[in-house]
Parts: C-alpha cells; sequence; structure tokens
C-alpha cells in the first residue's frame, strides 16, 4: 500500500513538473542539463560497533567511527529552478558481534536504495539549476539484507564460512535534504549537503533480539542525519 | 603633420558653409576622425607605465600611496575617457587645441606631451590629470568672452600637470589622514588642512598660469574677468529678459498668477570657507590684479588663432548646452538656454525641437508625481531671469501643463513628420492627458472661449488645443486615453483585491523560474562590465582584476551566443582601435549608451529624446534590441547571520563552525536588461542575486539564462 502510495506521488510530480520539457528549454549547465554525479555520504555509526572477532576486517564492512555509503546518480535539468534525477547507492556495514549458544557471529548488514530525487533550486537564493543552494526529496526503494557469519571457537576450523541470512527486507520510503551545487574547475561541480532519511522496516520494534535492534538502530537512526560530499559532470 | 591638420581644420571651420547653419538647424556634437590610444589603450598598461615613475628616493608609504594613485586614477580617468563624454577631433577640441598650440609656442617640448578635449558638461569646469590630459567643459566655454581668457584657463590648468599637482594631493591628504587617523575628534581640523592644501596648488597653478601666459602673445586685459565668469557660474551665461509669450498662442494664454514679475538680482554666491578646496574668487581676483599692475598694457592680442571660430565655437556650446540639459532631464535651464538662442534664430529646428522635448519632459515627471525629482528646488533658490521660467512652471496647473506640451508636441510632430519620435512623443502626451488628467476630454475641451475671459478663469487647459480637437488623429489618440484610462482603473481595483494580488505574485514567480521567450535572432551589448570589490582590501575595488574579468565576460557573451545560435554583437570601446573606421561605432556606442542611461533614469513609460538616433543605429544593426549585462562581485568580511550560523555549527561540528567563521562573505549580483529600441521599452529584466562568490561558471551561468530567454520563442497559445 504504502509502495502505491509513494508511486502515484511520484507519478504526480513527474506529470506536474515535467510539461516544461516539452514547451520551453532550460539552461542547465551552459545548455547541457543532464549531469552524472557520484556523492560520498557518511553518518556517526550510532551503531558503535563491539567488536571482539576480527577487528581489523576488510574494510569492505565498515566498522569505523563513521559509517559510509556511496550515490550514483543521474540528473536532468527540468527548468531554471528544478531538477529530477534517479540515483543508486550501497553501503555495507558491520554490527556488534553476537554470541549465539557459546558461538561467535559476525553481524554485517548491506543495503541498497534506488531512488528518484527532485532538487528545486530557490529562485530567491540566487542559483539557476543545476548550480546553487538546494533542497531535495526523494523518494526510494530501501533494502536491507543482514546476515550472521559462524566464527568458529578456539582452534576448531571450518571447511567453508557458515553465513546465514538474519533478517531483510525492502521498504518505500523518503528523504528529505538540502545542500549547494558548485563549480569546482571547468564544467565539473562539487555537491555538499545533508540528508535525512525516515527507514522503517516491516518489523520494526517487534524483534527484540538484541542482534535485531542492532539492525533497528543501524537502518533507522543511522539514516536520519548524513553528510554528504560528491562531485557532478554534465555530460549533454 | 598635426599642424598641417589643425590648419586644414581651421580653414574648414572658418569657410565651411555646410557645417552648421544655426538659421535652419544644429547637429549635436559628436567625436570625429581617429579614437586617440589614449581612450582605447588598457588602464591597466596605463597603469603599468605610469608605475616606472615611483622612485626609490620616496620612503615605503609614499611608494604605496602613489602606486594605489597611479592604480585609482588610470581607471577612474579612464572610465570618464570612454563614457562617451569626451570629445575629439570635433570643432570645439580642434580649436582648443589649436589655443593651446598659440600658448605653448615657446615650449614645444611641453605641448607634445599635453591633449586637449572638450567634455559634454554643462558644469563650468576644467580639470588636468597628472599624464597631461587637460579636459575643458562645454559649459565653461559657452560663458568665455575671449581666446585670451581661454588660454588663461588652460594656463591654470597646464600648471596643474607640471606640477603633478594630483598625485601630490593624493599623497598629501593620506599623510594627514595617518597622522590623525585616531583622533576621531579631529576629523574637521583634518578637512581643513586637505583645503588648505589644495588651496595652496590653486594658488600655485594661479601664479604659474599667469607666469605661461605672459610667456605667450596673448593679451591679458580680459583675463580678470575669469574670475567673473567663475563667481557666477550658478547662473546661466546671459540674462536676456524671459518673456512666456514666446509659449503662447491665441487659445493658450498664461494669467498673472503663472508670470513672475520681479526676479533676483544675480549675485555671486562664493565666500572663502574652510570647506572650499579653492580660495576665494574675489582673493584670486585681487592677487591677479596685484600681479598685472605694473605690466605694459596694450601687448598682445586678444585672438591668435580667430576671433570668427571663437564666436562660432561658443555658439556651438551654447547650442550645445540645450542638449546636455535635455538629456539630464534639467527641462527648464533646456528651454530658457533654447529660448535665448530662438531670439536669434527663431526658426531653428533644433531648438523648437528642444522646447517641446523638455514641455514633454515636465509633463510626464507632473504626471508620474516624480516633478520634483527634475525640480528640487523652489524658484526662490534661482537668480536672474530663468527665476521666472522656474516659476511659471512651478505654478503651471497639471492641466495646463499637460495641454501646453501635448500642443507643442503635436505642432512639432506636423513640421517634422519625418521624425517617429516626435510622433510617439505626442501621442505618448495627448493620450496622457486623458490617463492622468481629463476623463472626458470630448466633454471638456472647447475650440474657443464662450463669452468674456472670467476672473477665476486662470486655466487656459480647456481652449488650448483650439480647432485642433477636431483633427481626426488628435481624437484618436484621445479616445486612446480614455481606453487606457478605464483599463488602467480596472486593472488597479482588480490587483488590489486579493484575487489580484495573488495572481501578481504568481505571474512573479512565474516569470522568475520560467522566465520569459522572446525570439530574437539578434542582439548588441552596450558596454559589458564586470566590478570586484573586496572590502577586506585596502583599496577595495579591483581595478586590475575587474579589467580582466571584464575581458573574460565579452568572451562568454561571444560564446554562449555561439551555443545558442544567437547572433550577438558587442559594441565597447575596449574592442575598438584607432582606424577611422571605429569613429562610427563609437559614436553608435555615444548614442546607446545615453539611450540607456536616459531609461534607466526616467524609470516609466516616456519616448527618450535621442529615439530618431537610436533607431536610426537599429536599423544599421539590423536589430532593435540592445542589451546592457554586466556583474558585481562583492567580497567583505563574514556577516552576522554567518556568525551565528558558525556558533551554532560549533556547538555540533566544531570543524564547520570554525570555517564559518572564518570564511568571508561573498555577494554577486549579475544583471542583464535588454530594449527594443523601436517600442522604447525594456523587454527583459534579469537581476539576480546570489550569496557565493562570483566564480567565473556562475556569472557565465547567468549569461546564459538571460540569452537563452533571449533566444527561445515563445509557447504556442495552446501549450500555455
Amino acid at each position: 500500500m504504502l509502495k502505491h502510495t509513494i508511486y502515484l506521488i511520484i507519478i504526480s510530480a513527474c506529470c506536474c513538473f515535467t510539461n516544461n520539457i516539452n514547451a520551453q528549454s532550460a539552461p542547465g549547465l551552459l545548455g547541457k542539463r543532464i549531469t552524472v554525479s557520484y556523492d560520498f555520504n557518511t553518518h556517526f555509526n550510532y551503531s558503535a560497533p563491539n567488536l571482539r572477532i576480527n577487528e581489523n576486517e576488510s574494510a569492505l564492512f565498515d566498522n569505523s567511527t563513521f559509517v559510509n555509503k556511496h550515490l550514483f546518480g543521474v540528473d536532468y535539468v527540468l527548468s531554471r529552478t528544478m531538477s529530477i534525477g534517479i540515483d543508486y547507492g550501497f553501503h555495507n556495514e558491520r554490527l556488534n558481534d553476537v554470541e549465539i549458544q557459546d558461538n561467535d557471529f559476525m553481524h554485517r548488514v548491506r543495503t541498497n536504495e534506488t531512488g528518484l530525487r527532485l532538487k528545486v533550486f530557490p529562485f530567491e537564493k540566487g542559483g539557476i539549476a543545476p548550480i546553487g543552494y538546494y533542497f531535495q526529496v526523494r523518494a526510494l526503494r530501501y533494502s536491507y539484507r543482514s546476515e550472521m557469519e559462524l566464527v568458529p571457537r578456539g582452534s576448531s576450523t571450518l571447511e567453508e564460512p557458515f553465513v546465514f541470512a538474519f533478517e531483510d527486507g525492502v521498504t518505500y520510503t523518503g528523504a528529505f535534504g538540502f545542500g549547494r551545487q558548485g563549480i569546482l574547475f571547468g564544467n565539473v561541480m562539487y555537491n555538499v549537503g545533508s540528508e535525512m532519511t525516515l527507514v522503517l522496516t516491516e518489523n520494526a520494534f517487534l524483534n527484540l533480539y538484541d542482534a535485531s535492534l542492532d539492525l533497528r538502530n543501524s537502518l533507522i537512526i543511522g539514516n536520519l542525519f548524513k553528510l554528504k560530499i560528491g562531485i557532478a559532470v554534465p555530460i549533454y | 603633420m598635426k599642424k598641417i591638420i589643425y590648419l586644414f581644420s581651421f580653414l574648414l571651420l572658418t569657410f565651411s558653409t555646410t557645417a552648421q547653419n544655426f538659421d535652419i538647424d544644429y547637429e549635436p556634437l559628436q567625436a570625429q576622425g581617429k579614437i586617440p590610444k589614449e581612450i582605447i589603450t588598457a588602464s591597466t598598461t596605463k597603469y603599468e607605465q605610469n608605475k616606472e615613475n615611483i622612485t626609490r628616493q620616496d620612503d615605503r608609504k609614499i611608494r604605496k600611496d602613489k602606486d594605489k594613485f597611479y592604480l585609482q586614477s588610470s581607471f577612474v580617468i579612464d572610465e570618464m575617457m570612454r563614457s562617451g563624454r569626451i570629445l575629439f577631433n570635433d570643432e570645439l577640441s580642434v580649436y582648443v587645441n589649436q589655443v593651446a598650440d598659440k600658448l605653448l609656442a615657446h615650449d614645444e617640448k611641453l605641448r607634445k606631451s599635453l591633449n586637449f578635449y572638450v567634455v559634454k558638461s554643462p558644469a563650468v569646469n576644467a580639470f588636468a590629470t597628472d599624464r597631461g590630459s587637460i579636459f575643458i567643459n562645454i559649459g565653461l566655454l559657452a560663458r568665455l568672452e575671449d581666446e585670451a581668457q581661454l588660454a588663461y584657463v588652460l594656463a591654470h590648468e597646464i600648471v596643474h600637470y607640471q606640477k603633478q599637482h594630483n598625485i601630490q594631493t593624493y599623497v598629501e591628504f593620506a599623510k594627514i589622514e595617518r597622522q590623525n587617523s585616531y583622533q576621531r575628534s579631529r576629523n574637521y581640523e583634518r578637512l581643513v588642512e586637505k583645503n588648505n592644501y589644495s588651496k595652496e596648488l590653486e594658488r600655485e597653478a594661479d601664479d604659474e598660469g599667469l607666469d605661461i601666459f605672459l610667456k605667450s602673445d596673448y593679451n591679458f586685459e580680459s583675463i580678470l574677468r575669469v574670475f567673473d565668469i567663475l563667481d557666477l557660474a550658478h547662473a546661466p551665461y546671459t540674462n536676456k529678459v524671459f518673456s512666456p509669450t514666446f509659449l503662447e498662442t491665441p487659445n493658450i494664454k498664461f494669467t498673472s498668477n503663472y508670470l513672475l514679475e520681479q526676479v533676483d538680482k544675480i549675485e555671486p554666491y562664493e565666500t572663502d570657507s574652510d570647506e572650499s578646496t579653492h580660495p576665494s574668487v574675489s582673493e584670486r581676483r585681487g592677487k591677479l590684479l596685484d600681479q598685472l599692475i605694473g605690466k605694459p598694457e596694450g601687448q598682445g592680442q586678444t585672438y591668435l588663432v580667430s576671433e570668427a571660430v571663437f564666436k562660432k565655437v561658443r555658439k556651438i556650446a551654447r547650442f550645445e548646452l540645450c542638449n546636455l540639459f535635455l538629456q539630464r532631464q534639467a527641462y527648464v535651464p533646456a528651454i530658457y538656454h533654447a529660448y535665448v538662442l530662438l531670439q536669434d534664430h527663431p526658426n531653428n529646428h533644433f531648438l523648437r525641437k528642444i522646447v517641446s522635448k523638455s514641455l514633454y519632459g515636465l509633463a510626464q515627471y507632473r504626471n508620474a508625481e516624480r516633478y520634483n525629482e527634475i525640480n528640487p528646488y523652489s524658484y526662490k533658490d534661482y537668480q536672474g531671469e530663468i527665476q521666472k521660467v522656474y516659476y511659471l512652471f512651478e505654478k503651471l496647473e497639471d492641466n495646463d501643463l499637460n495641454v501646453l506640451a501635448g500642443f507643442y508636441a503635436w505642432k512639432i510632430h506636423q513640421e517634422f513628420p519625418e521624425s517617429k519620435g516626435l510622433e510617439l512623443m505626442a501621442r505618448d502626451m495627448i493620450e496622457d492627458i486623458v490617463i492622468y488628467q481629463i476623463e472626458e476630454p470630448f466633454e471638456f475641451f472647447k475650440k474657443e472661449r464662450v463669452g468674456k475671459l472670467a476672473k477665476a478663469d486662470s486655466t487656459f487647459a480647456r481652449y488650448g488645443f483650439g480647432d485642433l480637437i477636431d483633427n481626426e488623429t488628435i481624437k484618436k489618440w484621445l479616445e486612446n486615453g480614455q481606453k487606457y484610462r478605464k483599463k488602467f482603473a480596472d486593472n488597479d481595483e482588480y490587483y488590489d483585491s486579493k484575487e489580484g494580488q495573488k495572481e501578481q505574485r504568481k505571474k512573479k514567480r512565474q516569470d522568475r523560474t520560467k522566465g520569459k521567450s522572446l525570439g530574437i535572432e539578434k542582439v548588441t551589448f552596450i558596454n559589458p562590465m564586470y566590478v570586484e570589490i573586496n572590502a577586506r582590501k585596502e583599496t577595495a575595488y579591483r581595478f586590475v582584476e575587474s579589467e580582466a574579468t571584464q575581458k573574460k565576460f565579452k568572451e562568454w557573451i561571444r560564446d554562449n551566443g555561439e551555443r545558442l545560435d544567437l547572433n550577438t554583437e558587442i559594441l565597447d570601446v575596449n574592442n575598438l582601435s584607432s582606424s577611422t573606421k571605429s569613429i562610427e561605432e563609437y559614436r553608435n556606442l555615444v548614442i546607446m549608451s545615453d539611450w540607456i542611461d536616459e531609461y534607466l533614469t526616467h524609470d516609466m513609460f516616456m519616448i527618450n529624446s535621442n529615439y530618431d538616433e537610436a533607431v536610426a543605429i537599429a536599423d544599421k544593426q539590423g536589430s532593435d534590441y540592445f542589451a546592457y549585462a554586466g556583474a558585481i562581485s562583492y567580497r567583505n568580511y563574514f556577516n552576522t547571520m554567518q556568525m551565528y550560523a558558525g556558533i551554532g555549527y560549533y556547538i555540533f561540528v566544531p570543524p564547520l563552525g570554525v570555517k564559518a567563521l572564518i570564511k568571508s562573505s561573498y555577494e554577486t549580483l549579475h544583471f542583464n536588461l535588454v530594449f527594443d529600441v523601436r517600442q522604447n521599452k525594456k523587454v527583459l529584466s534579469e537581476v539576480n542575486f546570489a550569496n557565493y562568490k562570483g566564480k567565473d561558471m556562475i556569472i557565465r551561468q547567468n549569461l546564459y539564462w538571460s540569452m537563452l530567454q533571449m533566444k527561445r520563442e515563445a509557447e504556442a497559445a495552446t501549450e500555455e
């Protein structure tokens, strides 16, 4: 239901705002209206993982003070004050280690998100899309998968890692953010800003195991406030 | 070679019968021939050259002051020289140079180092720069009595150059400021000290100017009266009796309430005071008299070039004054000066147009309730016969002024039907009579008075047009006026309502976000500008950086034009060369700059006084559209909001907080105004203000947005 509601909102927004596409041409960046971007998002690691196993595990799974997310996007300038775009992001994070029945497990979560975003560059701030201060709304499909990997104790070893899926889910949600896009050099733009995403998982607050709580913290609280910095290049 | 050119010009001036025939018409002054290198050489180049004059003998602070002086003066003087107000190779400038030749016949080296120009300004003044350019205003030329007086004025200015008074003054003033910088209570004393220094330099210029003058073959007998001229600079050059009957017609009669019987005598204003930069005129006159006593009289000549040419040049200056007043919205002096010249040249087309255009201007500003802007002082603040003119227009009822202006606009339009500008003025004026004053013109206007003139009937508006009321064109314009009056009233009522205000806000928002679509194929940019100001530096105006970015700004215009397939041309003094082909471009630039200045000053719908000239240029350019674009980038220390944000940030994210607190505040203003000169209106007004640094790309982006709006076609009605 929520999914359908969000789809409806997105389509309505497109209909309202994209009547400009065929009518008057927007300036873009000296005529170039399509940009590709990469944003590096980071937020404080509220999970504060208490790692007992392999503390120095590969950086593929973040376990540091800040958790980082990578977001790739393509935007299209609709008008002087607006651009619309799609993006794809992912992050991998290590949560607190878990002990279940005298066994140690490494708890990890992988997320990815696909979103549709609308950036508005208020006239009063003097910018012209895609340059200037903006605020942004995103509708996204957020999926997560957490898994546990058994770590044998003592000297016993396993022929292959034993991994099982703990929790996974998909949620449709929204995000709000603001920032500023400017010119770094030549035609390359920079983007700095922040974003707040509301992630509600289907089983929120029902599963009270510590691992679940950990996951909730990571997904919900972790996404509440992120800082971002990125670059973008106009291509057409 | 110079002498041959001057001789040829002199012969042309004296014997030409086709140049200015004042009985018929007058052509306003324009620059001629090759553009002097001084005007087209980059200011940065001149600054670098001037810097070579700074020697290591001066102490560090003085070297720094001199550097700042050369920087500022190079750019400021060039700004004036490129403004279009400077004349060169025209009749007046040629004559002034010839007088200078005679004055400095004994010192060729000094003569070669000097350039003389005439300035299109009504102010009674002359001035010199340290790089050898000497300027004399038309306002002063119009008043001089003979050639010897002109020579004396030039001699005075030459001394300012010889002694490098400008830079001396700058350095001395900086020294005075440094000595007293911590003592705020001594502001007035500092001012007095500076003014005393200025006065000393003026005295030196008077004394040594006299030496130069006496070495020449000029006769000194008339030069004392130069100070009389300066003393009475606040009044017109003549006190010819003004008779308002020259504006009257059989149906337009000024009753006694419009006429001033007694005027104040013309007397000098000036007294020496601590707040004056020049010694008093009486002191200067007295000193000159002392210096001349004992000198043998009857030696030398009053005219070494030509008396006939001097009188012609002075007459041209007097005619030009009328034009200058009109351009500056000084409509009352324009009328008075035109009146004076009309006594000798009653059929002169130019003068009659000046009167009509000035009446139009007065009525327009009166209707817009802005009369005080163009006439801020009461008639009592003036002296002499011109008081009558100020009095007349101050007292004229709105109806009467409108009818007077409308009648004259119509009359002049009939006399010069080929002038579209005059036709538009007549139409605008007659429509405005109804829009602003007379709601039911067909009931109000009468062809003639019926019966005796009633005592209380002090206005003539009802009868002013006479039989013209039956003219079909006038009737049509009056009907238009009625339609517009109703439409404006309906609009006012609607836009005062909540619904109307909502619609206005919506439209404003739409205009800002969607922009306009003008469908322009070709546009000419006039003098694009870029200014960089950094309030954190001692010399806030960043001259060199501004000039460099200004060049880039022009490249961006061309680049954007190519991207958008918009035909762009740039008329800019910096693009010109000293080839003779450039002079036409320069003149076009001057006319269009004047047109834009006048339009922006009026800031309301009003036909510009040089409408016909501007449209002629539009025809030559192949486009009616002219743009004035630029950017101002301003950098300051952080602002208050930023400080609060910084403190807020600091609590949560210290690095961001520190950055916010130390980061300076940037503001950029970008503007692009596009005008349709044939319609006499502004079609695009983009003024964007951004709180970030005027980085190149941001300015280019704004420029691109403006140019996109010029190029793209309007939406079809169905799509809307």
